[in-house]
């Protein structure tokens, strides 16, 4: 595969192909990714997950050793690639410097290679390039990242334009000019954002959001926010029909339970408010949303979540049914 | 001075058991450091004074203190360097300081051996939630890499500004192709960082040592986790540790989930209402999916090998009571509305005990 960045295509009626999972850490970006590019790919769409962080959650649930640099199949449309930054920036070094022993001298250099680790951004943009030429081919209907937690998340989406900043001159800016402009085009790469109904969680994602709304294009971008491990309340158990004392002692015990996971649910309730409230005020309330349940075995309702999941990226990626 | 070191992803409770932590310490009469990151707003008010990155007294024994990566730069910058101004103006320190996590660690670095050379007897230290836990003990390390002698030597610009040229032929030959590749102004900006940055090189370069040496040697790391986290973040943790001599010494895992009441197969035989039936059907199905997580988590850890390991803590979930909005509402700081908060931390009393 080639790391080539040359002009984007000129055919802006591309869909939007790129679809960047963010969120806070632990909310399940991964998982969802997953379910985002198994939904597309259930439909038809050739699609390809990219994993940046090397979490082990992709390999593991379709029973991988591990992820690569190569792309791997994981089901009929649905493919998948792990980039490193040192895989990334080799590449890169490659294509610039043509000669494999030359890269070699630079990344075992004891003067360069602190230089190259300390470059802010650095390895963020080189990850940012891959995926950028990723896109550019004309293989996949869609590159779903499976991008790094909040925090970090932003920083790399701003990557390419940190390198500009930095460089203001050569090729190295002119590279990186390239990639910002797609990646901050609402017509080709869509934000979602992942988040659990949890006090820090969604404060967290209140101030994400606040972040990308405050930049035109990134509030452009806001594709949708996506509620994870969503609870439901449970039924009270009416005790008064059972007659053997130590059952119904045993049911009360079981309310008690009850009543506290409710409670749980009560304030998850509060928080999904919380956002509501939030995305009312703010000029993105017509932001779309989805609760994905807290599952056991997804696999059985998976065809039901596939169906909801697609009606979310119609809606943010505006896509004709 | 005894060090725990609480490490873990973000969003596991570490803020919370770690200032959990500290409280039981202060109370059972030592004299407690605790550095904490990123604090959430209930736990600043339950702490109930402003944290800096000074410590400040929260009750008698507890000493508290809140990185602050940007003051404390400033400080250390301020402290040894002649010319700040340049160094603070300078694009590549805007950047490294302001966008990449690598500042963040290095600073904790810095506050760590300035809380050691104070008298506590204990020092508890809640690490920044990073791309991955281990950043952040590699960061003195790092640091000793980066300030090495050898690498910076080729950035000092004393009368040649062009110090990064002026070396043997293969790194100026390299240095010409990096020029290139990353454009001019950028390595001129490194350059001069770099070398505005030499006088406290040395000084950093004996600070990270004298973390480094401590982490090994006086502390004990405390690993916090939940069941919905996935298993194989704890593997990984515990081999990077190892790899870098640290051991894990104990595990927690937090907000572990309550066993479900089961209802015996001739007890519910003597059900009649359906809807009973399905109501037990829900409660058993979410509560034993919600426990089956946590009781896998703790088989992995304690037939995985985990040699080293001395303890693995559960502690079941907690609730913390909300303020009532008029309390939120009212501008006046409340001092026993403080110490009460405080007071609820008391529950995790009971599993500090082991450790």
């Amino acid at each position: 595969m080639s790391f080539d960045l040359k002009d984007p295509s000129k055919n802006t009626n591309r869909f939007p192909q790129i679809i960047y999972v963010t969120g806070k850490g632990g909310v399940g970006k991964s998982t969802i990714a997953m379910l985002i590019g198994e939904a597309l790919a259930n439909e038809g769409k050739r699609s390809i997950l990219v994993e940046l962080n090397g979490n082990r959650v992709i390999p593991n649930y379709y029973n991988l050793s591990s992820l690569g640099y190569k792309e791997l199949q994981l089901l009929p449309n649905l493919y998948c690639l792990s980039i490193s930054p040192e895989e990334a920036i080799q590449e890169y070094l490659l294509q610039q410097l043509k000669f494999k022993k030359i890269v070699d001298l630079f990344t075992k250099n004891k003067v360069i290679s602190p230089l190259l680790q300390n470059a802010p951004g650095l390895h963020d943009a080189v990850q940012l390039g891959k995926i950028y030429s990723l896109a550019e081919q004309d293989k996949w209907d869609h590159v779903i990242i499976d991008g790094p937690a909040t925090g970090h998340g932003e920083v790399l989406l701003d990557a390419a334009k940190t390198l500009m900043d930095m460089t203001q001159i050569g090729p190295m800016y002119q590279s990186n000019k390239i990639v910002d402009q797609v990646l901050r085009d609402h017509r080709r790469c869509k934000i979602i954002i992942v988040t659990l109904l949890e006090e820090m969680v969604i404060q967290e994602t209140m101030q994400l959001l606040d972040s990308f709304e405050q930049n035109s294009d990134r509030k452009r971008q806001l594709g949708g926010v996506i509620i994870n491990r969503y609870q439901n309340r449970l039924m009270n158990i009416d005790t008064r029909t059972i007659d053997s004392e130590k059952l119904q002692h045993k049911l009360q015990a079981i309310n008690e339970h009850i009543r506290e996971h409710n409670e749980q649910v009560e304030l998850e309730v509060k928080q999904y408010s919380r956002l509501q409230s939030f995305l009312e005020k703010g000029s993105i309330s017509e932001i779309p949303r989805l609760k994905i349940p807290f599952l056991s075995d997804r696999a059985s309702s998976k065809v039901q979540l596939y169906l909801e999941m697609l009606s979310i990226l119609d809606q943010s990626l505006g896509r004709s049914s | 001075m005894k060090t725990w070191v609480c490490c873990g992803v973000g969003g596991v409770g570490k803020t919370t058991i770690s200032t959990a932590l500290a409280l039981f310490y202060a109370k059972s009469g030592k004299k407690v450091a605790l550095i904490t990151i990123d604090p959430a707003k209930r736990l600043q008010d339950a702490l109930g004074v402003q944290l800096t990155h000074q410590p400040t007294e929260v009750i008698p024994n507890l000493h508290a203190c809140m990185l602050d990566a940007q003051k404390c730069f400033d400080e250390l910058v301020g402290e040894i360097h002649p010319k700040k101004q340049e160094m603070l103006n300078n694009r590549y320190y805007q950047f490294a300081s302001t966008r990449m996590g690598g500042i963040q660690e290095f600073m904790s670095v810095v506050l760590i051996s300035k809380i050691l050379m104070g008298s506590y007897d204990v020092l508890i230290i809640d690490t920044p939630p990073s791309r991955n836990a281990i950043s952040f003990l590699q960061a003195p390390s790092r640091m000793t890499g980066l300030l090495e002698d050898s690498v910076l030597r080729y950035f000092v610009s004393s009368n040649d500004k062009s110090g990064l040229f002026s070396m043997q032929m293969g790194v100026s030959l390299l240095s010409k192709a990096l020029q290139q590749f990353l454009g001019g102004k950028m390595i001129s900006d490194m350059t001069d960082f770099f070398s505005l940055f030499q006088p406290i090189a040395k000084e950093m370069t004996r600070v990270a040592k004298v973390v480094d040496t401590h982490l090994l040697t006086n502390s004990k790391f405390l690993y916090i986790t939940t069941p919905s986290r996935p298993q194989f973040e704890l593997i990984e943790f515990y081999n990077k540790l190892q790899q870098s001599q640290y051991q894990i010494s104990n595990i927690i895992i937090n907000r572990f989930p309550k066993k479900a009441i089961l209802i015996q197969e001739d007890e519910q035989n003597t059900i009649v209402s359906h809807e009973i039936l399905v109501a037990i059907d829900e409660y058993r199905k979410t509560f034993h999916r919600k426990y089956q997580t946590g009781i896998r988590l703790k088989e992995m850890i304690t037939t995985g090998n985990l040699i080293d390991v001395e303890k693995v803590i559960s502690i079941p979930f907690h609730r913390f009571s909300s303020k009532n909005e008029s309390e939120k509402m009212s501008q006046e700081f409340d001092q026993n509305s403080s110490k009460s908060q405080l007071e609820e931390y008391h529950i995790f009393f009971d599993y500090f005990d082991v450790l």
